[in-house]
């Protein structure tokens, strides 16, 4: 009983430490505060995937009332207006990359649709802009059969179909990437900052020497070590909370479905795993240096690789069981998507919680196993 | 200097027996025995690197020696370690207290970590501020004070729980003779007056002579030990000095009659940096090699950051080529048929038809709808209502929904794009049944560059802007910055060499790994990824050297203003990442960018050399197209090369 209480108080004192440690470190703190303000505002409104503002030119050999009725019907938000080319300009602008799309009206196109002929439009996509290149071809391919159709029949393309297609998108009914943006983003840097701190904390008393000084005192590895990781993760869970609030609700506008206090939760035992590896990985280097060079193509492979960026369904198989089996971050995006896109409740995350729980004991385990040789070696 | 009273049959307060310590084949320790008696002083003798460090460690704790053992009071420390830790104080050879803790601060640490009663807690740390003559400066951060100062603070948290035994490692060096004799009496009187059992180590002769006993050491063996007086007379000589150096030779095997300079051997500074005293300002190349010669030599000996340049980049490379993929397939769809009748099961068969749906189990209710798109497990739901084939057949038009989750907006538009495609489809399907004929109209797109339309070969160019950006951007802050903060950037504030030759000095070796680098990249590119080089490989050549030079340039304008190393490595992460992720085309066309996410992408290099990289390989582009691009490489390399030479300061902050 004496032993416990002696061990939570050193976990304490050792905890206030670190939090003193994170206080002197200005340069972190300007970065903490950039990273969960002004970087993801910036990323989320300029940057997305939703098909918006795509540039389009148009070759018109035909220039009939259809062929212009087709390009009037090419529009802002979706598309730029369109560029109108000659076929000899085409290939130089798509070398420049100044368009996605070049839609090619070819001449009689008009005549042929009257005449009930078969008629063929050729359209150029620039394939090396992955992302708007499929979803872009295919959405004006829809403009240009709902043209047809109503220059046909003279009631769009639902009009002809036999049955009434209703689609609707379901937790983001305009699928505005914003949403989905600005909430990966705070993700993403939960999962950076926490490391970074986290091992740069132990880094930063192995380069002065002052654990050496710890452990000649009645301190423990654990409790050294736990100080660092609830620390970090504190001031990252109150960063993160912060920006959610202020940030993604408050100036974005993103409303977000589900429980914020079960996200925290989460997020929270989320952080202490992450905060785990970070002394994990930092146990592999001798300076702050090095740590940051292991560090970056962890934080890359995390932040790419584990279904906040592609769908974890669209990478081979080989590398979802290399992800989910070694990393928390993959199963952190399923909960955080389950929670804040679906509106996911606790009886349908709980498991999440504990697979946290999990990676994060593993991870703590074996930085305590590393932690003495590694930090008195250097 | 009181003499010592010795108490017959007393537990000798330290003792070590056959301790050997061996870091692989080195042996630092060699079979060094001793009795410590309770309120001595002794004194481990020799010089840096002889293992003295190395045998307090093994006393400590720190380290585990290989062989022998160690016990503390006549108890050994496993088994009973964190209640012989309370009775030990321990000092290290360096400042190693917390310097962005006050004073008080890291004596109330201690204070608490040493488990000092609450209520006398405030009395201790008092008592040490006065003791060591710190109240002046208790509020004030260790960092400023003088190094005296912060050795009496060092030592005071070394005895403010008290301990029986004081085991410090080189405590004065570096420190004034006035402060050395000062903490010498405190040393004396914790010994006599409170009987504390000091093992101390120094290079001092002067403080080696003020010890009860010493022990001389040299490569890791103990080869005397006794009093000061007792290891002079032994050898015949008139102070411990000339002892030391006769037992010296002695262990070496050198004769007696020899000079005694061994360590006379200090290389002069290399002659580059010591010539041009007279015209410190002109730019010499010679200078500029030997940064550059010793930047390459440090890099090569550092695993990890090797590791990191060379590696790194394959590593991530890989990755991201086979994981970071725009296909959008196996979306999950469950329907929800309320009809069932053969046409809704007709409609439905082109949805498990499709190889881009994977069918999961008929849902039932739509409470189930619910909770299955929520958990995620299903994708897209298809509701049909009752009366579906019924109203087909009458040519009623009847509604079918179709719910997309919209969690993900890029997977949710791509499958609202399947799902009209197959709508299409299917309506062509029933008009061919009905036998109406109309004429088709087909749009044929055409997928240019990349006419397998595979996200690999539309990412890996731009993967190569991005590795080449990131890592040379890193690895040479971290190269400035890594001086700052060990002190070797004091050569550069005091020796003639100028600013533009450091820096082009310390980015010529990062330039060159780089390179080696990124002609794995291209190698990878080509036959990994199996990437054609459809454009102009000179140009490529040519645009990656000089973005190189940009990149390694703009990581030297971010070492100017970062202090450390840590600093350093997150800000250019995060300053580079930004811009080369989000607004260089990586993955959103530059096309499609508005505003301030598309000045941001311009200000920096990647947004520049991403069209060149996808333009050789993939668009078949060359010199004619893309001069503009190479142009503003150069551009770059200028201002971020300016910036730094405005923005470094020629001495200390």
């Amino acid at each position: 009983m004496k032993n416990a209480f002696h061990w939570c108080a050193n976990l304490f004192y050792l905890f206030v430490k670190e939090l003193r440690s994170i206080k002197a470190d200005p340069i972190m703190l300007v970065l903490v505060v950039y990273a969960f303000t002004l970087a993801i505002y910036m990323v989320s409104t300029s940057a997305s995937t939703e098909l918006k503002n795509l540039a389009v030119a148009v070759v018109d050999e035909d220039d009939s009332r259809l062929s212009r009725q087709i390009i009037a019907a090419i529009q802002p938000p979706l598309f730029q207006k369109p560029v109108r080319l000659r076929a000899s300009e085409v290939d130089t602008a798509l070398d420049e990359g100044r368009f996605v799309l070049v839609l090619d009206i070819p001449p009689n196109f008009e005549r042929d649709i009257l005449a009930n002929r078969d008629a063929e439009l050729q359209l150029e996509v620039d394939a090396t802009a992955m992302a708007f290149a499929g979803n872009g071809s295919g959405a004006l391919q829809n403009v240009i059969a709902n043209e047809i159709a109503e220059f046909r029949y003279g009631g769009g393309v639902t009009a002809a179909m036999p049955v009434n297609l209703v689609m609707r998108a379901a937790f983001n009914p305009n699928l505005n990437s914003v949403w989905f943006g600005s909430l990966m983003q705070v993700m993403n840097n939960i999962t950076m900052l926490t490391l970074i701190l986290s091992g740069a904390a132990l880094i930063r008393e192995r380069e002065r020497g002052t654990v050496e000084h710890l452990l000649v005192m009645p301190v423990v590895a654990s409790q050294i070590v736990l100080a660092k990781i609830l620390a970090n993760a504190l001031v990252i869970v109150v960063a993160a909370t912060l920006s959610l609030i202020f940030v993604v609700q408050g100036l974005l506008n993103v409303p977000i479905q589900g429980s914020l206090p079960l996200f925290l939760l989460g997020t929270t035992i989320y952080t202490l795993s992450i905060a785990s590896m970070g002394i994990l990985l930092a146990t592999f280097s001798t300076s702050m240096a090095q740590f940051g060079l292991l560090a970056i193509p962890v934080l890359i492979v995390l932040n790419l690789l584990s279904g906040g960026a592609t769908p974890m369904e669209s990478m081979p198989v080989w590398l979802q069981y290399a992800m989910k089996s070694l990393t928390t971050t993959p199963h952190f995006v399923s909960f955080t998507q389950a929670v804040l896109f679906r509106g996911g409740g606790f009886p349908l995350v709980w498991q999440y919680l504990l697979v946290f729980v999990g990676f994060g004991a593993v991870y703590f385990a074996l930085s305590l196993i590393r932690f003495r040789s590694a930090v008195l070696k250097g | 200097m009181p003499p010592r009273v010795v108490e017959p049959d007393e537990v000798p307060a330290i003792e070590a027996e056959g301790l050997t310590c061996r870091f692989g084949d080195f042996t630092a320790v060699d079979n060094v025995s001793f009795r410590i008696s309770k309120g001595e002083i002794f004194g481990f003798l020799g010089s840096n690197g002889c293992g003295k460090s190395t045998t307090m460690k093994m006393l400590t704790g720190l380290i585990t020696p290989t062989e022998g053992w160690t016990k503390l009071f006549g108890q050994s420390l496993s088994g009973n370690e964190m209640e012989i830790r309370q009775h030990v104080g321990y000092m290290s050879q360096a400042f190693s207290l917390y310097t962005e803790l006050t004073v008080r601060q890291n004596l109330e640490l201690h204070a608490h970590l040493f488990r000092i009663p609450k209520d006398e807690i405030r009395a201790r740390i008092e008592e040490m501020l006065t003791s060591y003559d710190l109240a002046d400066v208790a509020d004030m951060l260790p960092d400023g004070l003088p190094l005296g100062m912060k050795q009496r603070l060092q030592l005071a948290v070394a005895v403010i729980h008290r301990p029986s035994i004081l085991i410090l490692d080189e405590p004065t060096s570096g420190v004034d003779p006035v402060a050395r004799d000062s903490f010498w009496r405190t040393l004396v009187s914790l010994a006599r007056d409170r009987g504390v059992t000091i093992f101390i180590s120094t290079h001092f002769m002067n403080e080696a002579a003020r010890c009860d006993r010493i022990s001389l050491m040299h490569a890791g063996k103990v080869f005397a030990v006794g009093t000061p007086q007792d290891l002079a007379e032994q050898r015949g000589k008139a102070t411990l000095e000339e002892a030391f150096v006769s037992y010296l030779k002695e262990a070496s095997g050198i004769p007696e009659d020899a000079p005694a300079s061994q360590a006379a051997e200090v290389a002069p500074p290399p002659p580059e940096l010591v010539a041009d005293h007279a015209r410190p300002r002109r730019f010499d190349p010679r200078r500029l090699w030997a940064y550059a010669r010793r930047e390459t030599m440090e890099l090569l000996r550092d695993p990890i950051r090797l590791w990191f340049a060379l590696l790194g980049p394959v590593l991530l490379m890989i990755t991201f080529g086979y994981g970071i993929s725009f296909d959008v397939e196996n979306l999950s769809f469950a329907a929800y048929d309320q009809d069932k009748t053969p046409q809704s099961r007709q409609l439905l068969e082109q949805f498990s038809a499709s190889r881009y749906f994977s069918e999961r189990p008929d849902i039932a209710s739509s409470a189930e709808l619910q909770s299955r798109m929520k958990s995620g497990e299903v994708n897209i739901a298809i509701e049909i209502p009752s009366g579906y084939g019924r109203d087909l057949t009458a040519g009623k038009q009847p509604e079918v929904s179709v719910t997309v989750d919209g969690s993900m907006p890029f997977r949710a538009e791509t499958a609202k794009g399947y799902v009209t495609g197959l709508a299409l489809g299917y309506a062509s399907e029933l008009a061919k049944e009905s036998a109406t004929t109309t004429s088709e109209v087909s749009i044929e797109p055409r997928f240019r560059y990349n006419q397998a339309f595979k996200s690999v070969n539309a990412m890996v160019p731009s993967v190569i802007m991005l590795m080449l950006v990131l890592i040379p951007a890193i690895m040479s802050a971290i190269g400035i910055v890594r001086e700052k903060e060990t002190g070797s950037i004091a050569n550069f504030y005091s020796t003639p060499i100028s600013k533009s030759e450091f820096l082009l000095g310390k980015q010529l070796p990062y330039i060159g790994v780089s390179l080696v680098s990124a002609t794995v990249l291209f190698l990878l590119a080509l036959f990994l990824f199996r990437l054609p080089m459809k454009g102009s490989f000179t140009l490529f050549a040519v645009a990656t050297v000089v973005y190189l030079v940009a990149t390694t340039g703009f990581g030297q304008f971010i070492s100017t203003f970062t202090k450390s190393q840590v600093a350093a490595v997150v800000a250019t992460a995060i300053i580079s990442i930004v811009p080369a992720v989000n607004f260089s085309g990586l993955i959103i066309p530059v096309s499609s960018l508005t505003g301030s996410g598309r000045m941001l992408g311009l200000a920096f290099p990647p947004a520049w050399y991403q069209p060149i990289s996808v333009g050789a390989f993939t668009k078949g582009l060359g010199w004619a197209d893309l001069w503009p691009n190479l142009l503003m490489l150069f551009v770059f390399c200028g201002i971020f090369f300016v910036l730094s030479l405005v923005l470094l300061k020629k001495q200390d902050a």
